[in-house]
């Protein structure tokens, strides 16, 4: 049985359903990270950068959230999404815009505390130089992100590493409705409810091919930033 | 004008350039720089010195406007100033140690606080290409930054402070890293810059040769105070105590007297 499942999944691989599934997946996911480094990079940067009582607490905040659970994190924007809820009138549940949301506040304390971290760890001194050549407050960010640039690339591939193979945070507030909200990982989820494997291992083979695809990239940046 | 102010160099009659009055600095609770007053004169160069963590180089971040000291004000020609006044800061470089590159080439680093004062893309081809010449590092000049030699990247933190000419220059022990031949050549050049752009130079040094070599003059910092200040041939003839003697390698009246223990510690 175990054979004929893959050699069925390797089959439907080719097939229109599956393609649309993943391109959505790819389509929600890169939505939310490319979102998620808009705000969490100039944020990271600042933080990174900036000096004020109360630091540590906020970066301890955002290394919890970094950890979050997504169905914790499906549950809240569930809640804040439904009808009775303080954005119910949006009438936003149960598409793709939630689903977006959901994976947003995932991905978002991620791609902060990777660049609050590698912000942090650039020297002072390479800082001190860049003002003492008489670089101003928006310049310094700028030179700050020049040399993070590495870890800024690092923490989009991590976002988007975890938020695309999660499942509880979008099966809560997209519901998993075919062809409209299904992903990857919701899609399989459904599937070996049913008792279907091939299209679940099918989706299974993609994700791990992109869980890899981005783990060898990141580990060749770390190998990079290591060797500096 | 120049012949005027090198001619008022060390002399009370010219205006200081940059000031420091009641300057008070504490880091994590203790005292690190206590100063009431030091003056710094247009085309001097003076020699900062004294034991690691006397204050020396946080005496240099203060006066460059990098960092805020607790107490006390800054004066760039008369101005108060601070670390908001990036006008002032840009009249100034520095040299520090650790000769650190900006990830890019040597050029692109070399060219880095003119773009960042706006400086017209040719203006600044013709600049860097001028600095580079000058220092004898044109043959480097697309290479990767951050592969160079300890040497080549001090000439390169040079060429990336004096391009902009400033009027104070800041070096932080910048031959630290140096061989002999490299820190005569350093000298050198620096000397030369210096008289060609009337330039302030506050040089920090453990080195007595380097003082000799280089100073106008001399002020001993320790534990955050000043111990001497003075013309370097006078602090260099007779340092105020032991400890300063100790610094310049000589020997004070107090340890001739006790039978050489400065020197023994030297």
């Amino acid at each position: 049985m175990f054979l004929d499942s893959i050699r069925q999944a390797l089959g439907l691989l080719a097939s229109a359903e599956v393609w649309s599934i993943i391109l959505r997946s790819v389509e929600v996911s890169g939505t939310a990270v490319a979102v998620a480094a808009v705000i969490g990079i100039p944020l990271g940067v600042l933080i990174g950068l900036a000096r004020f009582p109360g630091r540590g607490a906020v970066v301890a905040v955002i290394n919890t959230g970094m950890a979050l659970p997504p169905v914790v994190v499906g549950l809240i924007v569930f809640m804040i999404l439904s009808r009775s809820g303080p954005l119910g009138s949006l009438q936003l549940l149960y598409t793709k815009q939630a689903m977006v949301l959901a994976q947003l506040v995932l991905a978002v304390p991620l791609v902060l505390g990777i660049t609050v971290s590698g912000i942090g760890g650039i020297p002072r001194e390479v800082l001190m130089q860049a003002k003492s050549l008489g670089a101003g407050r928006l310049q310094l960010a700028l030179a700050a992100l020049n040399e993070a640039k590495l870890t800024l690339v690092l923490a989009i591939i991590a976002g988007m590493g975890r938020i695309i193979a999660e499942v509880g945070a979008v099966m809560m507030v997209g519901g998993n409705f075919k062809g409209e909200t299904q992903v990857m990982t919701t899609t399989i989820l459904e599937e070996v409810r049913k008792g279907e494997y091939a299209l679940g291992l099918a989706l299974g083979i993609i994700l791990l091919t992109i869980a890899l695809a981005a783990n060898a990239v990141m580990s060749r940046i770390q190998g990079g930033v290591m060797t500096r | 004008m120049s012949d005027n102010q090198v001619a008022q160099t060390n002399g009370a009659a010219a205006s200081p350039l940059l000031k420091a009055e009641g300057l008070w600095h504490a880091r994590g609770g203790r005292m690190v720089l206590d100063i009431r007053m030091i003056e710094f004169f247009p085309g001097e160069t003076l020699c900062l010195m004294g034991r690691n963590g006397a204050g020396k180089s946080t005496l240099v971040s203060i006066l460059n406007l990098l960092e805020k000291p607790s107490r006390g004000t800054v004066l760039y020609g008369g101005e108060r100033v601070g670390p908001g006044s990036k006008a002032a800061r840009r009249r100034m470089a520095g040299v520090f140690q650790q000769p650190h590159m900006f990830a890019g080439t040597v050029e692109s680093n070399v060219a880095y606080g003119l773009r960042m004062r706006r400086v017209p893309a040719a203006e600044i081809e013709r600049r860097v290409g001028a600095v580079l010449d000058d220092l004898g590092i044109e043959h480097i000049r697309n290479h990767d930054a951050r592969s160079l030699s300890g040497g080549e990247a001090q000439r390169v933190a040079l060429a990336r402070a004096i391009v902009l000419k400033p009027e104070v220059l800041f070096l932080d022990e910048p031959a630290g890293n140096l061989d002999r031949l490299a820190r005569q050549d350093l000298h050198r050049d620096l000397r030369r810059i210096a008289v060609q752009e009337n330039t302030t130079v506050i040089y920090v040094t453990h080195s007595p040769e380097e003082a000799r070599a280089v100073a106008g003059r001399i002020a001993i910092l320790d534990g955050g105070r000043i111990r001497q200040i003075g013309r370097a041939r006078e602090v260099f003839g007779s340092p105020a105590d032991d400890l300063v003697a100790r610094l310049l390698d000589r020997e004070s009246a107090d340890s001739k007297r006790l039978g050489h223990i400065g020197r023994k510690a030297v």
